[in-house]
């Protein structure tokens, strides 16, 4: 079942791939036929999607998405190709795609239109949702609870500009403090310098799981808002982006994709929503 | 390969703009406010590094050996986070949560004092340079030892130290960014903010790295006119 899905999907490439004179490889897919290598951009604590493990290598659910992404590239190229880690955070990534360091960038890179104008992103990944970190004996539930109370947001995540957005315009009564690091949040949390702690659901849920503290707290409300997580590509280059979604979408149709998910949310206590997995049945795109 | 798409019109836009020049005035009072904490401070500790009483001097010794040998982001977080755990209860809990622009507050503690003791170790230099005759003969004319320094110790120490104090106001000046880690929306934390909503982060790195420049030179510049009218007659 899945060699044949596997093979078909290759079938589908070659044609689309492989038809009058579009057969040569440009762009990414030129350059990796030519060194043999790839680039993948990794995270270093954005658990349980990309980050180090023990021994200091990159593991993660998206480091597993992209390993069977690589697979599809190997095929296309028709060589193995090697995978070169590079440790990229927020900041360096995008240079780093723009420049040709990075070629795909498997963190968790929430999509914005705005962001889009600077990089491509593959279909979705993920869905993650914003809800709220907080201790288990105050009484907050949701974000109606959090008036006239302190919140930490992690700078630059789509929860710091929904927060800093309606504090700006005065929708919430809210006192932000914007931390540089997840970590820096937990903390703020657990020393009662602020009454929660708001993010990606997983990533609060992983944040539990690790520290002794977490056992005190616990994850709370309706997701607020829901954003796309995608792989990160260079623009202008749909001959790798096709690849990239196309052995996206088989992952999903196979069941590959929702079965990773369950191993690394799983683990920390997260049973990714339903919704998601109905969202995914629309994204994946037909062979 | 495709390359950086470079936009500078997004540092013209709303609200952008706007996070750029609100970054740039905290920058600037967070760098002024820390150094009246280092100067205040810096001199304080540097002339009880002089006196004769070795267990002040003593004092002096630690003050500067523990805050010029720790690393200021290390001194940060100590203060950010684990001082207000140290204080009496209430007090903590009005540092973590009445204290309005808490982090500004840390951050001018914090880096204040880290920079008050290298500014203690040079005014001790400055204040030994004065040689010891002339400490002598205004003793002599009937000075106590406290207003030595205060008419003939400091005013010359200072007016050597000048060049040193540029110098060190504008490490003051460049390491306020670091107060960004504990989330002070300074110049440096907007570009990053630019940065994660646009992707356009060179662009904004690059608009905070000019106002750094300038705001610089107008130091030095500022600084060597002083240095002229206040020279030392040779």
């Amino acid at each position: 079942m899945r060699l044949n899905l596997i093979a078909s999907v290759f079938a589908a490439l070659v044609l689309l791939i492989g038809t009058g004179e579009a057969s040569e490889l440009r762009g990414t897919l030129a350059k990796i036929k030519k060194s043999g290598v790839i680039t993948v951009g990794h995270r270093d604590d954005a658990v349980p999607y990309s980050y180090l493990d023990e021994k200091q290598v990159p593991v993660g659910y998206s480091i597993d998405v992209c390993r069977e992404i690589i697979k599809q590239i190997s095929k296309v190229v028709g060589r193995e190709v090697k995978v070169q880690y590079l440790s990229a955070n927020s900041q360096t990534r995008i240079p780093l795609i723009a420049n040709g360091t990075i070629d795909l960038d498997c963190g968790n890179a929430f999509q914005t239109i705005a962001r889009m104008r600077q990089v491509d992103y593959s279909i979705p990944i993920y869905f993650s949702s914003e809800r709220f970190l907080v201790m288990k004996q105050s009484a907050i539930n949701d974000i109606d609870d959090l008036k006239g109370k302190k919140v930490a947001v992690i700078q630059g995540t789509s929860a710091d500009k929904f927060f800093t957005d309606r504090v700006a315009s005065q929708k919430v009564d809210i006192g932000l403090l914007r931390v540089r690091e997840i970590s820096d949040g937990f903390m703020a949390l657990s020393t009662g310098r602020v009454d929660a702690l708001t993010s990606d659901d997983v990533m609060l849920n992983s944040m539990i799981q690790r520290y002794p503290e977490g056992k005190d707290m616990h994850v709370v409300g309706k997701p607020y808002e829901v954003s796309p997580l995608g792989l990160l590509l260079r623009q202008d280059d749909s001959q790798f982006r096709l690849v990239v979604d196309a052995a996206l979408s088989s992952q999903i149709a196979s069941g590959e994709l929702p079965k990773m998910m369950d191993k690394w949310f799983t683990s920390i206590g997260v049973t990714p929503d339903p919704a998601q997995q109905s969202a995914f049945r629309f994204i994946a795109i037909p062979d | 390969m495709s390359k950086y798409n470079w936009d500078w019109s997004i540092l013209g836009e709303a609200p952008y703009l706007g996070w750029l020049v609100t970054g740039a005035e905290l920058t600037i009072a967070l760098s002024l406010c820390m150094w009246a904490v280092a100067f205040i401070f810096g001199s304080l500790i540097g002339v009880i590094a002089t006196s004769r009483n070795p267990l002040l001097r003593a004092v002096a010794t630690f003050y500067i050996g523990i805050l010029r040998n720790i690393p200021p982001i290390v001194q940060l977080f100590v203060w950010f986070f684990v001082v207000p755990e140290l204080l009496p209860f209430s007090w903590g809990t009005f540092i973590k949560r009445d204290l309005s622009y808490g982090p500004f507050w840390t951050s001018v503690v914090a880096l204040g004092l880290f920079l008050s003791a290298r500014i203690a170790e040079h005014l001790r230099a400055g204040l030994d340079s004065v040689p010891s005759s002339l400490v002598n003969a205004s003793l002599a004319t009937g000075l106590r030892v406290a207003q030595t320094y205060r008419y003939v110790r400091l005013p010359i120490a200072y007016r050597k130290m000048l060049p040193t104090l540029t110098s060190e106001f504008l490490v003051c000046f460049k390491m306020s960014a670091i107060s960004m880690t504990i989330g002070v929306a300074e110049i440096s934390a907007q570009s990053y903010q630019i940065e994660s909503y646009t992707y356009h982060g060179i662009e904004a790195f690059t608009a905070a790295t000019i106002f750094y420049l300038c705001f610089s030179t107008v130091i030095v510049a500022l600084s060597s006119l002083i240095e002229k009218r206040g020279a030392l007659s040779k």
